[in-house]
């Protein structure tokens, strides 16, 4: 092979990312050495998520308003101060860009997915009669109830999933998956021996993608809170939610 | 993929000519691949745009809404008539949604409880031979206080167990709102928003009971309402999307029937500076 010639291989290689052009100069230390500078160079994110509820008339003026994100935020902020306003979640989490970051503030709730019905022996040879409460002459049998079978475990609390990348000037992209689980009450199936409960769970959640300036809030839209969880007299609560992304020097 | 050939296997290329073919087949490889890196780095300088949708349903009776539309105002006249009418109380607004989405990517916002429900119920069980029952009294049998106390005995009129829960489903109560949104550029300066939208509102009724005695099913009576549309739109002009009224078996007949308008409003985003 002469010289123009592995010159050529060098570059079509170094084109198309792998190693030649490396291993023919300085072997597979070079690298090495290549793929730890990239994962250095990986700037690392800070990402605080908050959600504020606030009466219905007031967020439907807010949101006409036409604020800039920074101002509707700072507007919910001094609701705050004067208790028209309430935090209702507030979340961070902080990693390299190009990762998937997740935060959990919960608890793991491991519910019932699947019942077998009540069984009754094939043959029955007689059943005992009893005397009821009521004087009533009653037949006894051996039965058992419906059984949960099956589980299934849900995480009952707020999560929050993440992945940004940088755009640069400090225009962050990220693509975002938060959620609000909440334990409603347990709803009843079937009579008697065959009844059986399943769960009920209040989860606003939001999936979406934005870019925003780094440090800057970002508003995101609104989790309100399902029917169930609305106050019952009175305006419903609207929930904003907001997303501050900033770039942290290592 | 490449193989190194030797003369000997019936293979006649000599090692020069399998370079100069090694090296045409990695320029038709890094060629594209480096082109294509290129146009992601040239896309890079230019962070994609971000639309905010915001769905809002105002309600207001049924007259004075089918008057609204008697007099033929723009969507933005119509707006404008909702928001003073929340504020002189004629109108209601019943529902608020907002979302920001990237440009041609789809986002969605749910405000719900989920309810898991039975969609099929095993049949109730009789056991297959029944032998004669015996006395009248508890000289055989278990007494009541026997039953009640121990495992796996059941007091009734006859051995049987009642249809059984078997098959679930889950059904999201409360709003959702599904939006996809699309910058129309004219020479370069965004001019419209392409919007795809689609809002959900489903409320619990209540149980609907089929059956009888031990063979009784329930099932859920939902009250569902929905828009789905394709829209065109002016960066932050507000637009009627249709109506999204409970039907009439389900309002109260002593009040007056009301109509439910749901209006979008999407605007292209700016990142703050």
């Amino acid at each position: 092979m002469n010289a123009k010639t592995l010159m050529k291989v060098s570059l079509c290689g170094a084109l198309i990312g792998l190693p030649v052009g490396a291993r023919a100069q300085k072997g597979e230390a070079a690298v090495e050495k290549t793929v730890n500078a990239q994962v250095v160079e990986a700037p690392t994110i800070k990402v605080v998520y908050e959600v504020f509820s606030l009466p219905m008339g007031a967020a439907a003026t807010l949101q006409r308003a036409g604020l800039s994100d920074s101002d509707f935020y700072g507007k919910l902020l001094a609701g705050l101060k004067d208790e028209s306003v309430k935090q209702e979640v507030f979340m961070l989490v902080r990693g390299l860009t190009g990762e998937k970051l997740t935060g959990q503030h919960g608890q793991e709730r491991i519910h019932a997915a699947e019942y077998e019905p009540p069984e009754l022996p094939n043959t029955v040879a007689r059943t005992g009669l009893v005397k009821g409460k009521e004087g009533k002459i009653m037949s006894a049998f051996p039965v058992t109830p419906a059984t949960p079978s099956a589980y299934q475990t849900r995480v009952i609390g707020e999560s929050l999933e993440v992945e940004t990348s940088v755009w640069g000037e400090g225009v962050i992209q990220m693509r975002l998956a938060p959620s609000q689980v909440t334990f409603l009450q347990r709803d009843t199936y079937g009579q008697g021996l065959s009844k059986v409960e399943m769960p009920r769970f209040a989860n606003p959640q939001i999936r979406t993608a934005i870019v925003a300036r780094s440090g800057r809030p970002s508003y995101l839209g609104t989790v309100s809170q399902p029917l169930e969880l609305q106050p019952e007299k009175g305006e419903p609560e609207v929930c904003f939610a907001f997303v501050t992304a900033t770039t942290v020097a290592p | 993929m490449l193989r190194l050939c030797h003369g000997d296997d019936g293979c006649s290329v000599n090692p020069s000519k399998l370079i100069e073919m090694k090296l045409k087949y990695l320029s038709m490889i890094a060629v594209p691949f480096f082109a294509g890196s290129l146009a992601v780095s040239a896309q890079e300088k230019k962070a994609p745009e971000v639309v905010q949708v915001v769905y809002e349903v105002f309600s207001l009776s049924e007259a004075e809404a089918a008057q609204s539309q008697r007099d033929s105002l723009t969507d933005r006249e119509a707006y404008a008539q909702m928001t003073s009418g929340v504020k002189s109380g004629k109108v209601k607004q019943e529902k608020l949604m907002a979302l920001r989405v990237l440009g041609g990517q789809k986002a969605t916002t749910s405000h719900v409880s989920e309810l898991i429900f039975a969609t099929q119920y095993d049949p109730p069980k009789l056991p297959n031979q029944v032998g004669v029952s015996e006395g009248g009294g508890s000289e055989d049998g278990p007494s009541l206080a026997e039953i009640e106390r121990g495992p796996g005995w059941q007091s009734g009129s006859f051995p049987a167990t009642p249809a059984t829960p078997s098959i679930f489903d889950r059904v999201n109560l409360g709003d959702t709102l599904e939006v996809e949104a699309a910058v129309i550029a004219v020479a370069g300066k965004p001019e419209k928003l392409m919007l795809r939208m689609a809002a959900n509102h489903t409320k619990l009724k209540g149980f609907d009971v089929w059956g009888q005695g031990l063979a009784e099913g329930h099932v859920p009576w939902l009250s569902k309402q929905k828009v789905q549309s394709n829209i065109q739109v002016e960066s932050g002009a507000p637009i009627l999307v249709g109506t999204v009224s409970r039907s009439n078996v389900e309002q109260d007949e002593t009040q007056v029937e009301r109509v439910w308008f749901a209006f979008v409003t999407a605007t292209l985003v700016k990142v703050e500076k």
